[in-house]
């Protein structure tokens, strides 16, 4: 595993992660 | 004249599931970490997620917005949504051709669905018996799998029960048993589930995948690292520097491609499932929540599972053969890992068990647009409308499963309809959208009463940047595929005859169409439509 591979991983698993998790919070913070 | 009254999304998070379900499916572990793997490794996800932003999110946000929009005059069906924002012929059309490929899509994805459900219950009940001897394992599986399928000859499947068939009665059956109770008891009810069932048993696979260390001493190369790398790995695609792939126009085609296939945009089953939400309901944030879910399967689980899992067991070049096929992933090179896993029926289970579990929150979904165009364009019940749509999805199933050899009817019927049809049909919903309705206006009924707005520059993006890269996509088609999927129709009979049928399902369609639009004039379309459902 290349230092360009685990940069392209994690900003990609991260990016959409916190993407769900941002959009559920949205959601479910509204009464 | 139909009697019932109209169905509404019982709640916010059971329309997000269900979206998502339409949109996760097998694209999600297996289409996807192959074309990662095969155009660029790692930096293939750079024009991915290029693509999400300015194709994929715009075009449901579209979808969503033209469904709802339509939902205020009590139109749930392509035909109905598009003719609401468009009076024209060619809404008409295009409306037919909305109902046309999710019904034809069915018609295949449904067989697949089964193979999903078969490969399930053979792990369950310790079916599968791959031998003492390892060296064997890819030659049984290949071999299990074209007996499976009845690839070897026209017609094999049916010559008695074959397992591949009674599995696919059963999804038939449990898919219109699951449209025939309806939106919030059927669809929604099985999503709010087998959604949240699949990614569970996804990361208890994922977790097993991460923590196999190094399986075989003797091949120390062989290991989750390296596993890792052989998908997330910024490489070339032919030649180059590690990110000279973002310079090969392929590797944006492919990129723009595997967006567009794994939100089903272009499907009109967005729009048909979003026209069922209250006229004040948030789209944007449960657009992109529906999306973002698919996103997490596709990037977060299959992007770390599949690949690695496979490399880890098989080694790098067995891996590099079967990367271009989502089948030859699935079902010839996955199972083999399962053989070498410690529990692997178990994990076999799983993993067949949640690819089953994609399949049907997808293959549902491709009825419904169906089903309400028969009830609101015919006033046909439930029961006859499931009915209809029923005979015409069985005929077409049964070509696919009679035309079994080399999968010839499957591979015409995903080339034109599951690949080529719906890039035409999201090209028309775009330029519906941001030039007949108005970007900015149909972006400002998008923001009503939404929870999140959508920033004012999509309306550039939509108007212009979505047609372009659309018309790039189908050019691409266009040169690299259509002169050689043309000459292989012509070069068999099978493939023929799949190709006519669709011509005649298409023609059914349009005429189908013509006839409810008929019918809605002469009850004064759209009012009519509202109190007709009212006074009944």
């Amino acid at each position: 595993m290349t230092t360009g591979g685990w940069i392209l991983m994690l900003s990609s698993v991260g990016a959409v992660t916190a993407l769900t998790v941002f959009c559920f919070w949205k959601i479910l913070a509204k009464p | 004249m139909s009697t019932r009254q109209p169905e509404q999304w019982a709640t916010k998070i059971g329309v997000i599931l269900a979206v998502a379900g339409s949109a996760v499916g097998l694209g999600n572990f297996l289409r996807f970490p192959g074309r990662a793997a095969l155009y660029g490794g790692g930096a293939f996800m750079i024009p991915y997620f290029i693509s999400l932003v300015i194709l994929g999110i715009p075009i449901c946000w579209i979808e969503w917005t033209l469904g709802r929009h339509a939902s205020r005059h009590g139109f749930h069906s392509a035909p109905g949504i598009l003719g609401m924002t468009w009076r024209s012929r060619w809404s008409r059309v295009f409306g037919a051709l909305a109902l046309f490929i999710p019904v034809v899509i069915y018609m295949y994805y449904v067989f697949i669905e089964a193979w999903c459900l078969g490969y399930a219950w053979s792990y369950a009940t310790g079916a599968i018996d791959a031998g003492p001897d390892p060296t064997a394992y890819p030659a049984y599986f290949s071999g299990r799998f074209t007996d499976y399928i009845g690839a070897a000859e026209d017609g094999a499947l049916l010559r008695g029960m074959s397992p591949a068939i009674v599995f696919l009665g059963i999804c038939f059956f449990l898919n219109f048993f699951l449209i025939y109770r309806g939106i919030t008891r059927g669809i929604e009810k099985f999503s709010k589930w087998a959604m949240p069932a699949l990614i569970v048993a996804a990361i208890i696979i994922l977790i097993r995948v991460l923590t196999l260390g190094t399986p075989n001493p003797q091949l120390p190369e062989q290991n989750v690292m390296n596993g890792l790398g052989f998908m997330w790995n910024p490489k070339s695609v032919e030649g180059g520097g590690s990110l000279s792939a973002l310079y090969d126009p392929k590797v944006w085609l492919e990129a723009a491609g595997q967006i567009f296939f794994s939100l089903s945009v272009g499907f009109g089953i967005i729009m048909t499932y979003a026209s069922y939400l209250r006229p004040d309901e948030d789209v944007v944030l449960s657009g992109l929540t529906a999306s973002s879910v698919n996103e997490f399967c596709e990037v977060c689980l299959g992007g770390l599972i599949t690949i690695p899992a496979a490399f880890i067991f098989l080694g790098a070049a067995p891996v590099a053969a079967v990367v271009g096929s989502s089948i030859g992933l699935g079902f010839h090179a996955v199972p083999v890992v399962f053989e070498y896993l410690p529990m692997g029926a178990l994990f076999g289970f799983l993993w067949f068990g949640l690819l089953f579990l994609a399949a049907v929150t997808s293959s549902v979904s491709m009825l419904q647009p169906a089903i309400a165009f028969l009830e609101e364009g015919f006033g046909l019940d439930r029961h006859r409308s499931v009915f209809a749509v029923g005979a015409l999805t069985g005929i077409g199933s049964l070509l696919v499963i009679y035309f079994s050899k080399d999968t010839v009817a499957l591979d015409v019927m995903d080339f034109w309809v599951g690949s080529a049809a719906l890039v035409v049909l999201a090209l028309f919903q775009v330029l519906l959208f941001g030039w007949i309705l108005g970007a900015e206006r149909g972006i400002d009924e998008a923001n009503r009463g939404s929870d999140l707005a959508i920033p004012k520059g999509f309306a550039f993006v939509i108007r212009y940047v979505c047609p372009v890269y659309l018309v790039f996509i189908l050019g691409g088609f266009a040169v690299q595929s259509f002169p050689a999927q043309v000459q292989a129709i012509f070069a068999r009979p099978a493939a023929l005859i799949t190709a006519v049928f669709l011509l005649f399902v298409l023609a059914l369609m349009i005429a189908l169409v013509e006839l409810a639009e008929r019918r809605w004039q002469e009850r004064g379309r759209p009012g009519a439509l509202v109190q007709e459902r009212k006074g009944t």
